[in-house]
């Protein structure tokens, strides 16, 4: 019993700081002490699940193992540079961060959750937490006092996915399945002739593509993070897509197999339209923060149109691409929060122009995020698209193909954001940005140089824990 | 003396750093540019008089990868020894070039080192995936830079430019994953050509490797891109740089050329033949009627750049020597009479004197200036006389229409290039009148000294300054 409450120690940390934020909201402490203390917390969580980290958090129905380390590694990563960033936005606008900390502390705790859950029944409770604590964050911090279309339109994707994920588990639940995941995909393989059941698998995998905000129920993710503010977005389009990317590996690994022949085309139906969809609403977007929501969409279809194949190859080509992904982006909102004017956040694409005469340092990094989200060397992000797109290559041409043109596409969108920032002219006065910020984009710039120089870091070591999901 | 191409391989990268750290608003940056080309064209010398000596190539190997197999492999030849010594010379005479304000600025000297070290890389690797990287890395730069520094704000011709090169690049990706598809891991570009590949693949393969340096070299549809913006170009040194850019196209032509299976390269030589031969023409007849010397200069580089691509399509590699003979000079050619130029029009326009018989008025600049409109003009005084003579005699041998139109094409921008020099020295019978036109410097008269003799000396030999 002590054990098993050892065990789950990171857990529990975390419940603890959601309880001590929830505290401080009541108490009104300050925000510099609140976010100090949410990183500390945050720091512990880390720890302890690095020691535990073959351990299950909950026995029976999670397993821990290198794989799920490393993508809760990568959550917790992510989960600090968001609360980093985020401690700037509201130090400036003098706002509390209280829930928004809470909110960060949520998503962790169902993103490890998620993460080495072995049970159908906690992948979707927690698949319907995180989506509710992305709700309650973005009805929380958006930017307009009145509740607009956008967060309706999240809320109405999301009651959908509710009751299509509920559907799921009643359909299995009548069937008799276990929840268990290795019971399950002898079940599955069982009645893999069974309509119903193939449907209510299809509908789990509705979940992920919502949280994931894919093609074609993006609507949610890209309205309604053009309406929300700076920090919101960058925990969207950070932390959970890792949570969701690992437990969708293991779902389709250990559960699906059995329909994997079925599921093929809605999967590739999902990528397909989701390349295509992020790389012409890009460049449709006049708001930046749309424009790299829709660009986030693009990236991780076209992860989605790797991954789907399920070998071995294809999950360390999208890892791969994942952490790149993850690198240019946590880039690129770093430099956005950089940006700013009389103490105001930018958003609208004409707000930048003239940027970098006034920020040189943080337009020619976010300049160099762009590039390598582009896959243009010698940035890494090359490294991240010559993985899967020669993955494509061997699978299939006409996908590559398609792929290469809408990457065209989607270049135009990006090239307009670095017109914009070089090549008009502007009087604005920019602030001056704050040095965490060009830390930060040192930091990671650092980080995209040394694993460009030696991706054996990135490609042999890290691979080598994410095919430990294959034993 | 593989040790020594991996340090001329990282001086430029160097260079960058030291750039990005030096002092703002000094000539901090503009040294180390300077410095740091020098010890480059010192490097390319070292190991030309080692290869000569050695009488085999280098090669310098890095493993990138493990799985998938990419392994950089770089080496050079006299071909690439050429070329990156016109590079890097070209690059200096732009530099040499730029206005004091100009010299000041970090990012300008960042960025050309940048793409000067993409260019030499292109220039010695060995392998199809690096070769990539340095083809695709150099749009980046140069981007920025004719974004930057250049009146070009239209976003249109901007835009077009990058999506013109970044189409290119996504060509050749696509031929280098095919490659991949059946080879997994890099394949040097020797080996391409014994590469066992089903035949439509290798035909995507080929026509995207054609497509991609194609849109480099501007032949009729494509040229749009680099006439628009070569005419919006103002600073000389970013004017030299995109008027390298074509070179990537050819030397990619020249490499692949070499291996790709002659069955499978024919397909496409008559169509490029064709519309090469057609580009020239247009170009010459452009070129001709443009008031503008830059424009004509313009003319004089496409032209050029088609005579090789044609030489290399249609000769045997026998004459590729006499193509690195021949480039090395128009590199150098080009670079100066576009300085040059640049800085009459500038003297002029401060001083507020007609463009008919400026020259006149700078006796210095006139001399060099007469010297290399001769010479790109087809008069014999350096190697590119003899090297362009023997390629277009060859070409005559191999089509005698298509001699005549490469003949036809160049007689009409010399003649443009040689009428425009004698606009520029012609006061059209008008007394001579007093304008404090600013002639060339001391420094730079030794400086244009000393390359007007490296170009004549190589009339005599062409590698007179390997021993």
């Amino acid at each position: 019993m002590i054990e098993n409450l050892i065990y789950l120690s990171p857990l529990l940390t975390l419940l603890f700081g959601i309880l001590g934020m929830l505290f401080f909201n009541k108490e009104q402490v300050n925000n510099s002490r609140c976010f100090r203390l949410a990183r500390l917390v945050l720091l512990v969580s880390f720890f302890l699940v690095i020691v535990f980290y073959n351990k299950a958090l909950l026995p029976m129905i999670t397993q821990g193992s290198q794989f799920t380390l490393l993508f809760e590694c990568l959550l917790y990563l992510c989960a600090f540079v968001v609360l980093y960033l985020s401690k700037k936005w509201f130090m400036s606008m003098n706002e509390p961060g209280n829930i928004f900390c809470c909110g960060i502390f949520t998503a962790v705790l169902c993103g490890c959750l998620l993460i080495e859950s072995h049970n159908l029944l906690l992948t979707v409770v927690m698949c319907i937490l995180f989506m509710l604590n992305n709700y309650v964050l973005l009805v929380n911090f958006r930017k307009n006092k009145e509740y607009v279309l956008s967060l309706k339109t999240y809320l109405s994707i999301m009651l959908m996915c509710w009751m299509v994920l509920a559907g799921a588990l009643s359909v299995l639940y009548y069937y008799q399945i276990d929840f268990a995941y290795d019971m399950l995909r002898v079940d599955i393989d069982i009645s893999q002739d069974n309509p119903l059941v193939y449907t209510a698998m299809a509908g789990v995998i509705v979940g992920f593509v919502f949280l994931l905000g894919l093609a074609p129920l993006h609507f949610g993710f890209t309205e309604a993070l053009s309406e929300t503010i700076l920090p919101v977005i960058t925990y969207f389009i950070l932390v959970p897509v890792v949570a969701c990317v690992g437990s969708f590996i293991q779902l389709n690994l250990y559960v699906l197999p059995p329909l994997h022949d079925k599921l093929i085309f809605f999967y590739e139906s999902v990528a397909l339209l989701s390349v295509g969809i992020g790389a012409i609403g890009a460049c449709s977007a006049r708001n930046i923060r749309k424009i790299f929501a829709y660009g986030a969409v693009n990236h991780l279809g076209l992860l989605m149109l790797v991954l789907y194949h399920f070998t071995m190859k294809t999950v360390d080509s999208s890892f791969v691409y994942l952490f790149v992904y993850l690198l240019a982006m946590g880039g690129i909102c770093t430099a956005l929060f950089g940006l700013k004017i009389k103490g105001e956040y930018l958003e609208m694409l004409n707000e930048f122009c003239g940027a970098a005469y006034k920020r040189p340092y943080v337009a020619a990094m976010l300049t160099v995020f762009i590039f390598s989200l582009l896959g243009v060397p010698p940035f890494l992000g090359f490294l991240g698209t010559f993985s899967v797109l020669s993955r494509l290559a061997v699978y299939n041409l006409y996908e590559l193909v398609y792929v290469l043109i809408m990457m065209f596409v989607l270049a135009y969108a990006y090239i307009q954001v670095i017109r914009t920032f070089y090549f008009e002219e502007s009087k604005a006065v920019f602030d001056r940005a704050d040095k965490g910020i060009y830390t930060a984009m040192l930091f990671n710039a650092v980080l995209m140089l040394v694993i460009m120089v030696n991706p054996e870091y990135l490609v042999e070591d890290f691979v080598l824990m994410i095919e430990t999901v294959f034993e | 003396m593989a040790s020594l191409l991996f340090v001329f391989l990282v001086l430029p990268l160097l260079g960058c750093v030291f750039v990005l750290f030096s002092e703002k608003d000094g000539y901090n940056a503009f040294n180390v540019t300077f410095f740091t080309l020098c010890t480059c064209i010192l490097a390319i010398l070292k190991l030309f008089s080692e290869s000569q000596i050695v009488g085999t190539d280098f090669v310098y190997s890095y493993q990138w990868l493990q799985h998938p197999n990419v392994v950089f492999t770089f080496g050079v030849d006299s071909l690439s020894l050429l070329l990156l010594l016109g590079v890097y010379m070209s690059a200096i005479i732009g530099l040499v070039g730029l206005s004091a304000p100009q010299r000041k600025s970090k990012s300008l000297l960042l960025l050309v080192l940048y793409f000067i070290w993409n260019m030499s890389g292109l220039l010695v690797v060995r392998d199809i995936i690096s070769f990539y990287l340095f083809f695709a890395g150099m749009q980046l730069p140069l981007f920025m830079l004719i974004g930057s520094y250049t009146n070009i704000k239209k976003s249109s011709t901007l835009s077009l430019f990058f999506l013109f090169n970044f189409v290119g690049s996504l060509l050749l990706l696509v031929s280098i994953l095919v490659v991949y598809r059946y080879n997994h891991g890099s394949v040097l570009l020797s080996q391409i050509g014994i590469l066992d590949i089903p035949a439509v693949p290798q035909f995507i393969v080929l026509a995207g490797v054609c497509a991609a340096f194609v849109l480099r070299i501007p032949i009729w549809p494509l040229h749009n891109w680099i006439s628009f913006i070569s005419s919006g170009i103002k600073n000389p040194l970013i004017y030299i740089l995109t008027n390298m850019l074509p070179l990537s196209g050819l030397y990619g032509f020249i490499r692949f050329g070499q291996v790709i299976v002659p069955t499978e390269i024919n397909a496409f030589v008559p169509i490029i033949e064709v519309f090469g031969v057609l580009t020239m023409m247009f170009i010459a007849l452009i070129g001709l009627s443009h008031k503008n010397f830059l424009q004509k200069l313009f003319s004089f580089s496409t032209i050029s750049y088609l005579l090789f691509l044609l030489s290399k399509l249609l000769l045997d590699d026998k004459y590729q020597m006499n193509m690195a003979y021949s480039l090395f000079i128009f590199l150098i050619v080009n670079a100066s009479l576009t300085v040059l130029d640049l800085f009459a029009e500038n003297a002029r326009e401060e001083a507020g004197c007609d463009y008919r018989g400026v020259l006149v008025y700078m006796p210095r600049l006139s001399k060099f200036f007469a010297f290399f409109v001769l010479m790109a003009a087809g008069l014999p005084m350096s190697s590119m006389f003899w090297n362009n003579f023997t390629l277009i005699s060859a070409l005559f041998r191999e089509s005698f229409v298509t001699g005549l139109w490469v003949m036809a094409s160049i007689s009409l921008v010399g003649l443009a290039l040689i009428y425009e020099l004698y606009i520029m020295r012609d006061l059209q019978n008008k007394p001579l009148q007093e304008y404090a036109v600013t002639d060339i410097s001391d420094r730079k008269l030794v400086f244009f000294g000393c390359i007007t003799l490296v170009l004549f000396l190589s009339f005599f030999n062409p590698l007179w300054f390997v021993f």
